[in-house]
């Protein structure tokens, strides 16, 4: 009851400075800034900065006004630490943007104002953003750098928080540098620290930390030993959606000490947890290692039976992701996960007063656990390819070639049947119209317009059969894959613009249809490719085979270009070809570089 | 005007079958004395009556042109036969000179050619419409020219640029920065040299390359 009262009590005084600072045309005359001296207060100011801390991560452009204002009028009132504060939050907001420029000039400038108020434990808050932001960015040594200016102002000014704080985001870095002991002995400071000012959460999310050192050390018992006393901080704090991280680690860890039976425990738990809160996410992930676990035990039908329920999830999720909104989806996921890391430093500021520890204590925890979940999950799952995951794996893929097969093939016969039917069909009806008005012509009479006719159904039969064609060569059809592509080659030289030759030796006896129509189209698009932007004058197709693998190797002697720009390639041109190397379970190399030509090589495998 | 050339039609349309009709209809040297829309009442029909020449489709449902070629010019030497089809495609067009057919003609055709077509195959010539006629001296041109150049030793450009290196004794790595390709790719075009050079060994394919004067 209390606490609402205050939300509601703040929410209504913030209400009120906006509505002061609601202009913002901040030029303010002079008279006017000592009315305002009189209105506005550092209390005020606070109260907005608090307001901004809170709300950051939901409102980016509300938050940046509200900080504006608090700029503004901190300036005007002389009042140094509201700037201070302001700009780190701001800070806060314009990395969250990924905006890191503006991000690093907010920071300066706040660093600059504590620096000149001689507020040691300020600097460090600051210090400890910079070096998240970063080590975000994946430059772990200026974070390290910027992470150890944090550590030494808060040991100078005895600030015991920002001291844990900074040790566990020094243990991060070094985490991520793999440099194990480092973050261990990182994580150990920030539990004793946490340990010493009776911080629960601190010590849940410590030994949560540490668990997962020992076990990247395959000291197991350790780290569960660790984890379960994380765990039971957490219960005693009823903190559901850690608790399910915690499991999570638990049973990565027992799944890598091979303690099947824990491990399994360990993610139904999570995953009751995970299904109480509809975290999708969280869901997925258990049911593919609960289906991991079926299959190693070889409980191949509980195996399957998961690995159905887990592409279910996958699947609503990728839809979700296929929506119109993805990029809104994205962006959030994103600050989200951003804002996870940051919320952690939130936790000092005046949490008491603000009454919303939890909140923050839930998604600190998350955001950490996140990025170990990754990691473990990684280190653990390569370290864990066994047979049975390999076969799980080849029935996941052979899923999809299934479903790759049915769309190409129906395509295919789709095409076959057009062809045949415009070439039989209407096509024939042609012919015979043809036949019947060429019998009209008589010598002996002068019958334009009959001549006319016969030259219209003439260029509608040729129109006709080159659509044909196009849709499928008979020949690929009758007489394979090589007859097709020398056919191919008569008409591309018959152009004149490209020299095409297929050289036959290696390879000319018929081979599966799927692997000939699927091989002839790849060389339709590929050749495509080169007519439309390779400026090349001369392709080669030769054909290898060995121990059963057919290889196609197409080079060609254009202008190549930078095969990156494919990573990117929206066209349909490439997915399809990807798409029918999978069907066909090959492989696709390409090797180009800019003024140098184009070597494709294509390995197919023959027996299946 | 005693012995009129006797034509057997088969397509499997009734539309083509009038309409060559009425292109032969009147005509003082052909007769048409049967007409069919299958292959099968063809064989039927010539257990009873022979003609001198079957004009035929060759997209035929159930037995097609060139089935039909095969069967009447194994059974019935005599009996000539003209293909008469849609397209000119050339592998459509080699596999009915292979079956034996006697002229083959464009379904783009008029009275004249046909008539005279069907005069020459009966003097025993042969009839081929102009592109037809063209599509079958570039098969025999591409298979003179690939008799030419036997298919073993054919490297290409690329190759021999390979071949060259290997000899100066550089490594797949070597010959990849050399050409700006990658290694695999170079891999590809070794095993491709090896096969085409049928040799198996460094010593044995720089002996090749010594006696094609590569190197």
């Amino acid at each position: 009851m209390f606490r609402k009262f205050c939300r509601i009590f703040i929410c209504f005084q913030v209400l009120f400075c906006i509505v002061l600072a609601g202009n913002p045309s901040f030029q303010l005359p002079d008279s006017l800034q000592k009315q305002i001296r009189d209105v506005v207060d550092t209390q005020k100011i606070n109260l907005l900065n608090n307001y901004a801390q809170i709300l950051y991560f939901k409102d980016f452009e509300h938050t940046k006004n509200i900080l504006d204002s608090s700029i503004v009028w901190s300036k005007a009132i002389g009042y140094n630490k509201g700037q201070a504060v302001a700009s780190k939050i701001l800070g806060q907001v314009y990395y969250l943007k990924g905006e890191y420029e503006l991000a690093s000039k907010a920071y300066i400038t706040s660093l600059n104002l504590y620096e000149k108020l001689k507020n040691k434990s300020g600097q460090a808050d600051v210090y400890n953003e910079m070096g998240n932001m970063m080590r975000q960015h994946g430059d772990n040594n200026t974070a390290e750098k910027y992470l150890l200016k944090a550590m030494q102002l808060c040991t100078e000014v005895n600030d015991l928080k920002g001291l844990a704080t900074s040790n566990n985001n020094l243990g991060i870095v070094f985490e991520t540098k793999g440099v194990l002991d480092s973050a261990m002995m990182h994580y150990q400071k920030a539990l004793s620290i946490y340990i010493m000012v009776s911080d629960s959460t601190g010590m849940g999310y410590s030994y949560d930390y540490i668990g997962v050192i020992h076990a990247y050390r395959n000291e197991f018992a350790q780290s569960v030993y660790n984890l379960k006393r994380g765990l039971a901080i957490r219960e005693l704090l009823h903190d559901r959606q850690s608790m399910a991280y915690s499991y999570v680690n638990l049973g990565e860890a027992s799944l890598a000490s091979g303690n099947t039976k824990d491990a399994s425990g360990f993610f139904q738990k999570s995953l009751t947890i995970a299904q109480e809160m509809s975290s999708s996410n969280l869901i997925s992930y258990n049911y593919k290692k609960l289906s991991e676990i079926a299959a190693k035990e070889n409980n191949f039908k509980e195996a399957y039976t998961l690995q159905q329920k887990y592409a279910v999830i996958n699947d609503s999720l990728f839809n979700l992701k296929r929506n119109e909104q993805i990029a809104e989806i994205q962006t959030r996921y994103e600050t989200e996960k951003k804002e996870k890391e940051n919320v952690l430093l939130l936790k000092r500021n005046n949490e008491k007063e603000l009454h919303i520890s939890q909140q923050r204590v839930q998604l600190s925890v998350l955001t950490g656990i996140m990025i170990i979940l990754v990691m473990s999950a990684g280190l653990f799952y390569n370290r864990n390819k066994l047979r049975q995951q390999q076969i799980l794996n080849d029935e996941i893929k052979n899923q999809e070639r299934i479903r790759l097969r049915a769309i190409i093939e129906s395509q295919e016969e789709e095409r076959q049947r057009i062809a045949a039917e415009l070439h039989d069909g209407l096509g024939q009806v042609l012919s015979a119209a043809r036949v019947n008005i060429a019998a009209l012509v008589d010598e002996t009479q002068r019958q334009p317009q009959i001549y006319q006719a016969l030259e219209l159904i003439d260029r509608s039969c040729k129109e006709l059969r080159e659509i044909s064609h196009n849709m499928m060569p008979s020949l690929l059809v009758n007489s394979g894959l090589y007859a097709a592509l020398i056919e191919m080659s008569n008409r591309i030289n018959s152009t004149g613009i490209l020299k095409m030759e297929v050289l036959e030796d290696g390879f000319i006896e018929r081979v599966k249809s799927e692997i000939e129509i699927n091989l002839y189209r790849i060389a339709q698009e590929l050749i495509t490719n080169i007519l439309k932007y390779a400026n090349a004058t001369e392709v080669q197709i030769q054909f290898i085979l060995e121990k059963e693998m057919l290889t196609m190797m197409m080079e060609d002697n254009g202008q190549g270009f930078d095969v990156k720009i494919l990573q990117t390639a929206k066209g349909n041109g490439w997915y399809n070809i990807q798409s029918r190397i999978r069907l066909i379970n090959g492989q696709i190399e390409i090797d180009s570089k800019v003024g140098n030509g184009t070597v494709v090589t294509l390995n197919v495998p023959l027996d299946n | 005007m005693v012995n009129k050339i006797k034509v057997f039609l088969v397509d499997d349309h009734q539309i083509m079958l009038d309409g060559i009709k009425a292109l032969l209809k009147n005509d003082k040297q052909i007769e048409i004395i049967g007409e069919f829309t299958r292959g099968s009442q063809v064989i039927e029909k010539l257990a009873q009556i022979s003609p001198d020449i079957i004009i035929t489709d060759i997209h035929m449902p159930e037995m097609n042109g060139i089935e039909l070629t095969n069967i009447v010019r194994k059974n019935y030497p005599a009996v000539k036969i003209l293909a008469l089809s849609m397209s000119g495609e050339e592998g459509m067009i080699t596999e009915m000179v292979d079956a034996g057919i006697s002229g083959y003609v464009i379904k783009n055709t008029g009275k004249e050619e046909l008539r005279g077509a069907l005069l020459k195959i009966m003097k025993g010539e042969v009839y081929f419409s102009a592109e037809v006629a063209s599509q079958l001296t570039k098969a025999l041109m591409e298979k003179k020219r690939r008799a030419d150049e036997p298919a073993a030793a054919k490297l290409t450009q690329r190759e021999v640029e390979i071949v060259k290196l290997i000899a100066m004794e550089y490594s797949n790595e070597k010959i990849a920065k050399e050409l700006f390709i990658s290694e695999r790719t170079v891999e590809t075009h070794r095993k491709n040299i090896f096969r085409k050079s049928q040799t198996k060994s460094l010593i044995g394919l720089m002996k090749y390359a010594q006696e094609k004067k590569i190197i």
